[in-house]
């Protein structure tokens, strides 16, 4: 209970005769005003220093003598981690973690600097994965998620520098990725880590498509993996983090499939991907499901509905109806999910891939063979009878329960 | 558990966490003045030869704090290649064998693997920037140069001159390159 809230509700309890005002007099002591604020002074004060003696150094770095440079940046990494794991040891978790990435941001600088300082020339990505070990490190030491995200933003950033600036595609930096923050995340499959660790492994597998120049429908499979991942996790509500943007992706490229079917330039760009394309897809299919039966939810195998490479299939109507066909199937596969685990944001999202793909069939379709009314008609009755099916199901379902849950015990 | 377990573990425990903690610390401060070490061996046991070259934009020659030089030998003829095969596409590793002359060393050839480097020879560690049938376009690292305070000035006074600039680079045994210095 914060002091605000006594201050501003105590009143109407003295009123009520809840508490005396002598009471509330005691209540209020027990929070007391000024620790927060006398905390904070000497933290605004700490800040206006360290930025006040960062910029007269920036100023003046060139001026100053080679060993006094490097006795600066030295003592500013010893003393920030010092005071992290000071400001750890009396709790205080968040000024800590800051702390200790101001000395991780210090430890990179210093690498920079030091290089730049007595002209060494680089020749690879070396000391930019030293520096995201280094990160990884702490991330394991103090198990904080800023510390991770902040790992795997150096990270991915060397990577990227690597193939930018080196030409060399970094597969000891792939090793950290997987390794250490993928691992990371693995054992304690938070949210906000899934999210990060998704990007991350967008961006080390785009630049390993780039760098050997490989198709970049392999995208998929390649994202695929992390939803495998995701399949082997103990609990399946936390695989949604990971496998939400493999499935972006595949209904990107579905959606695409579906818009542009009839042309056969787009299609043969899809079939360069070749034979191994889709044994690595029936590959990863298998390993999904025997992970999601493991988990006890065999039934969301058809999120690999919209996986389907039905770009293999020559170009024209075929095509875009059998893709449109997919993604409806997907939507409604989607739907059922969310109504069968009531669970609200899964309906939503099985709402609008149905919308979306609604849309693509509308404005789309060379409807040559079959009369595009026709198509919207037989969809509405099918849904419609879907919806009826459900309600009543949904109806059984309950009056069983009631008389189920009267009767405690029984099981 | 009993009381006095705890007390034993817990500490324990603590312990060893700080002790990681000195260590990973420990290892960047360590790492840090490793770089240093390795410029000063470098210093202490590399060989040292001079390039000439001209910086990109004699008439703005300060981008920042640095400048952008561009080496005799950083355009070569494609006949230098001495490698197995084509001539190397962009972004391949390559070495360049120099051999000692006056003012600056001379290129001998272009290869795809370190070469033995004979007596006042050294093997100069670049990339393939861009080839052509006729030439390659080769990177060193070593086209920026990081200005020392108070030769700003006097960099660019000698730019103008049309003779151009002598840089100091060293190479270690081992193979770290670093660029000791402009010679005014």
């Amino acid at each position: 209970m914060s002091r605000k809230f006594i201050e501003t509700e105590g009143p109407r309890w003295v009123a009520e005769g809840i508490i005396t005002a002598e009471q509330q007099v005691r209540l209020l002591r027990l929070y007391p005003e000024q620790e927060r604020a006398i905390g904070l002074l000497p933290l605004l004060g700490g800040l206006l220093l360290g930025l006040g003696v960062l910029s007269l150094v920036a100023a003046n770095w060139q001026d100053l003598p080679e060993l006094v440079r490097l006795a600066i940046l030295l003592f500013t990494l010893l003393a920030a981690y010092a005071a992290g794991e000071q400001a750890l040891r009396r709790q205080q978790r968040p000024l800590g973690i800051g702390l200790l990435s101001v000395g991780l941001l210090t430890f990179g600088a210093g690498i920079v600097l030091t290089g730049q300082m007595y002209h060494l020339v680089s020749h690879d990505a070396r000391a930019l994965l030293l520096w995201a070990t280094a990160g990884l490190a702490l991330t394991w030491l103090y198990r904080s998620r800023f510390l991770y995200l902040l790992t795997l933003t150096i990270l991915c950033g060397a990577m990227w520098f690597s193939v930018q600036e080196f030409h060399v595609y970094s597969f000891v930096g792939l090793a950290l990725l997987v390794g250490g923050l993928g691992w990371y995340w693995f054992r304690q499959p938070e949210q906000l880590l899934g999210w990060g660790f998704s990007l991350g492994w967008l961006t080390a597998m785009g630049l390993l498509l780039d760098y050997y120049h490989q198709p970049f429908v392999w995208l998929l499979p390649l994202l695929g993996l992390l939803y495998v991942a995701g399949d082997w996790l103990p609990q399946r509500r936390q695989a949604l983090a990971v496998q939400l943007l493999p499935m972006a992706a595949a209904w990107f490229v579905a959606a695409s499939v579906a818009a542009n079917g009839e042309d056969a330039s787009m299609l043969d760009e899809l079939r360069k991907a070749g034979a191994p394309y889709v044994l690595a897809l029936l590959v990863l299919v298998a390993a999904s499901a025997v992970g999601k039966r493991r988990q006890g939810a065999l039934l969301s195998l058809s999120d690999w509905l919209i996986f389907l490479p039905l770009f293999f299939l020559p170009a024209g109507p075929v095509v875009i109806v059998l893709q449109l066909l997919g993604l409806y199937a997907f939507a409604g596969a989607v739907l059922w999910a969310g109504y069968r685990e009531q669970w609200r944001a899964e309906v939503n999202a099985g709402t609008v891939l149905f919308i979306l793909a609604s849309a693509l069939a509308y404005f789309r379709l060379t409807w040559a063979f079959l009369d595009k009314s026709l198509f919207f008609i037989g969809g509405g009755v099918l849904l419609l009878a879907l919806s009826w099916w459900l309600r009543r199901r949904n109806e059984q379902v309950l009056a069983q329960a009631a008389p189920a849950s009267s009767t405690p015990g029984h099981e | 558990m009993n009381k006095s377990t705890i007390l034993s573990t817990a500490p324990s425990l603590e312990g060893r966490r700080q002790l990681r903690f000195r260590w990973l610390v420990g290892a960047q401060a360590v790492v840090l003045l490793g770089i240093a070490g390795l410029a000063w061996a470098t210093d202490h046991w590399g060989q040292t030869l001079r390039l000439h070259t001209r910086p990109v934009d004699p008439r703005n020659i300060l981008y920042g704090d640095y400048v952008r030089l561009n080496y005799d030998v950083s355009q070569l003829d494609a006949s230098l290649w001495r490698g197995s095969g084509e001539i190397p596409e962009r972004g391949r590793r390559v070495w360049v064998l120099l051999r000692k002359a006056q003012p600056a060393w001379l290129p001998l050839g272009v290869y795809g693997t370190e070469p033995d480097a004979g007596a006042d020879q050294v093997a100069l560690p670049a990339q393939v920037e861009t080839s052509w049938s006729r030439s390659l376009n080769l990177n060193y690292g070593l086209e920026r140069y990081y200005l020392p305070e108070g030769t700003g000035k006097k960099l660019e006074d000698a730019a103008a001159d049309s003779t151009g600039l002598l840089v100091r680079v060293q190479v270690a045994p081992w193979g770290t390159v670093r660029l000791q210095g402009v010679e005014l």
